[in-house]
């Protein structure tokens, strides 16, 4: 049946198509622009001028994401371990119109210690064909992206500690 | 698409020459499928291929992209490759101007709201092919904005999304807006305004757009948006509105929201709505309740949801949700109403759980007293975790009681790799067959990501459908049972 198919209907375009980007295409280290967005006190705020002076850890999340509301707790201690060496932590949320409305509540249930941005659009998701929740994301001090991390489990929390680690030694 | 892959090419070669200056990133999603969509007549034993290619290329404060999705089965009615979208955009600290394809969103989505769903790809019951959910933008968009303030202006055609790249663009893109606004901010209030001009064939009409936020005290702030017709109004036979507000609340460890709708024939949009207001209905991740949703009616709905969060000392949280929503259909005036508790907790250090019982009543669906009750358990080993839920819920239809029932089991190793069986019971009558007494779904999941670059995900076994919704966005999966391979590659 695959066979017939890649012979009639001329799939060899599409695998042409997957191999030549997959193969060729190196990924030069991709920088995240600077975003003015909302914070949850309702100020306007450039992304850019909250980062850290050596790193920044940007999660992505949502209010009704469950993995990402076990992340949080882990991302806290991270911020308060960090936040004196040089990286800052920052929860650019993604909640849309249906559930935004909880993005406050739930900051401040969790207790989140790191500054909250609202990108209720995805557009910084979107730009960079970030698909999962969460993902997170480490950024050198010129945004360029060092590493990223989609999901979480428990445990996860060293393998994040492992990489902050790695970029700060570097 | 040899083109194309010059293309690609080129692109590469001058990212690699000039790598700090320019930089490629994409993604792509190949997805083959061997089995059948049981509501397609004739996709028995099938075989086919989905794939989206997304290019996009940066070259300082500039960025040029395109997408191009396809589908290949052995129906040739139902296969396509398309050029879906072409991107470019300029943006600096000030300016954000867009051409070509985007998504866009004005205030909370009762005027305008386009976007995707990451990762989510539709099977279409009219054209029964597959195509990725999104509802975009084409044409353009200038925003300017300074410290305080921002002002914008886009032109252009959403796309009805429920139609394929099968579709005439016409068909796929009946309407034509143009919309001016900005906002203000004073401290942590701030006022937004927007007018829509919308031509299409049934005539041409106005909107208006504004909202207000802000903080009222420390702990409460508030959100208002309103969105009306000029030609009808806010009162009167033909009024065409949408009114949304919000309120929250935090006192110590409980954090409180109120929100409250009010939507009267406000349906942007000649074929289906390009705007989407706020559905204010609890977006679930029980998949029992999820797929028992609560579709908002923008023609007439009146509505609340209220929702109190309490964190304990100990990291455990008690929930409670209750929302409403009343429709007008002719005579008839049915009524929306759930009630939803959840209380999580860790059991010592290895013990993850979620408890929840749901109440609610559908009387436009016909379901009535429609109770769920569920836990979800998290069992914490080293570096690796085993999952159970469990999930049950009844209801009354038309004097017929119906029974779901769902249970997973699941491991997972880190963020590399997962497994899971997911089966699932129903005897509702509206999905299994005459002669039947009960239908039983039997899936498997496994996702192994052997870097951040590369995802596969299988599934194999029958998977029930039905409407679902993430990202704040309602759709309808259609049963398929079979095998199905998908490969995400991040470039």
């Amino acid at each position: 049946m695959l066979f017939r198919l890649l012979k009639d209907y001329k799939m060899k375009k599409i695998f042409t198509t997957i191999i030549v980007v997959c193969a060729f295409a190196t990924v030069q280290a991709q920088t995240i622009k600077n975003y003015t967005l909302q914070n949850i006190e309702n100020q306007r705020v450039n992304l850019h001028d909250i980062k850290g002076d050596k790193l920044t850890v940007i999660d992505f999340w949502t209010t009704w994401c469950r993995p990402c509301k076990k992340a949080i707790p882990q991302l806290n201690k991270i911020y308060k371990q960090y936040k004196g060496k040089g990286v800052q932590v920052i929860g650019l949320n993604s909640d849309g119109p249906r559930t935004v409305a909880k993005v406050p509540t739930v900051s401040k249930g969790l207790q989140i210690q790191y500054p909250i941005l609202i990108d209720m659009n995805s557009e910084i998701m979107n730009a960079h064909n970030f698909s999962t929740f969460p993902t997170l994301v480490i950024v050198d001090e010129t945004f360029k992206i060092k590493y990223i991390h989609e999901g979480f489990v428990p445990g996860d929390e060293e393998e994040i500690i492992s990489a902050i680690e790695k970029q700060l030694t570097k | 698409m040899k083109k194309l892959a010059l293309l690609l090419l080129i692109l590469n070669l001058i990212g690699s020459t000039i790598p700090l200056l320019a930089q490629l990133s994409g993604q792509n999603i190949a997805e083959f499928r061997y089995g059948e969509n049981p509501e397609f007549d004739d996709s028995q034993n099938s075989v086919s291929i989905y794939d989206r290619l997304v290019i996009d290329y940066d070259y300082n404060q500039f960025k040029l992209g395109f997408t191009v999705e396809q589908y290949w089965s052995q129906f040739d009615e139902r296969n396509y490759i398309a050029p879906n979208q072409v991107r470019l955009q300029y943006k600096s600290d000030n300016w954000d101007v867009k051409l070509g394809n985007f998504y866009e969103i004005l205030g909370r989505g009762t005027m305008m709201r386009a976007f995707q769903v990451p990762g989510a790809v539709l099977d279409d019951l009219g054209d029964k092919t597959r195509s990725y959910f999104h509802r975009d933008f084409v044409g353009g968009l200038v925003k300017y904005q300074q410290e305080n303030w921002s002002v914008k202006a886009l032109a252009g055609q959403p796309l009805q999304y429920v139609f394929t790249p099968l579709q005439d663009y016409e068909i796929r893109r009946p309407d034509s807006v143009a919309v001016v606004g900005g906002d203000y901010q004073l401290k942590s209030h701030k006022v937004e305004y927007n007018i829509m001009y919308l031509t299409n064939d049934a005539g041409e009409k106005y909107y208006s757009m504004t909202n207000l936020s802000g903080k009222i005290l420390q702990n409460l702030s508030y959100y208002t948006e309103l969105t009306f017709d000029h030609a009808n109004g806010i009162i009167g036979d033909n009024e065409s509105y949408a009114w949304y507000f919000n309120l929250n609340y935090n006192i110590g460890a409980l954090s409180l929201s109120g929100e409250y709708k009010d939507y009267k024939n406000i349906i942007l949009g000649q074929a289906e709505a390009f705007n989407e207001p706020p559905a204010l209905v609890k977006q679930h991740t029980y998949r029992t309740l999820n797929r028992s949703t609560h579709i908002p009616l923008p023609t007439y709905e009146e509505g609340w949801q209220l929702e109190a969060v309490y964190f304990f000392p100990n990291a455990s949280t008690l929930t409670f949700n209750h929302a409403a929503a009343i429709n007008q259909l002719g005579a008839d005036n049915p009524v929306f109403t759930e009630y939803f508790l959840e209380y999580g907790t860790y059991i010592g250090e290895t013990l993850d759980t979620k408890f929840y019982i749901d109440y609610s009543n559908s009387e436009f669906n016909g379901e009535l007293d429609r109770y769920g009750i569920g836990f979800d358990i998290d069992y914490a080993l080293d570096k690796s975790t085993i999952n159970i839920e469990w999930e049950y819920q009844t209801f009354e239809r038309f004097g017929t009681q119906v029974n779901n029932t769902l249970v997973s089991l699941g491991y997972s190793k880190g963020s590399k790799f997962s497994a899971s069986v997911l089966t699932e019971y129903s005897d509702d009558a509206n999905i299994i067959e005459e002669s039947q007494d009960f239908k039983f779904w039997v899936g498997t999941n496994v996702k192994w990501k052997p870097s951040f670059k590369d995802t596969f995900l299988l599934f194999a076994g029958t998977r029930r459908g039905g409407p679902a919704c993430t990202s704040g966005v309602c759709y309808e999966i259609l049963d398929f049972e079979g095998v199905e391979l998908r490969y995400t590659r991040r470039l």
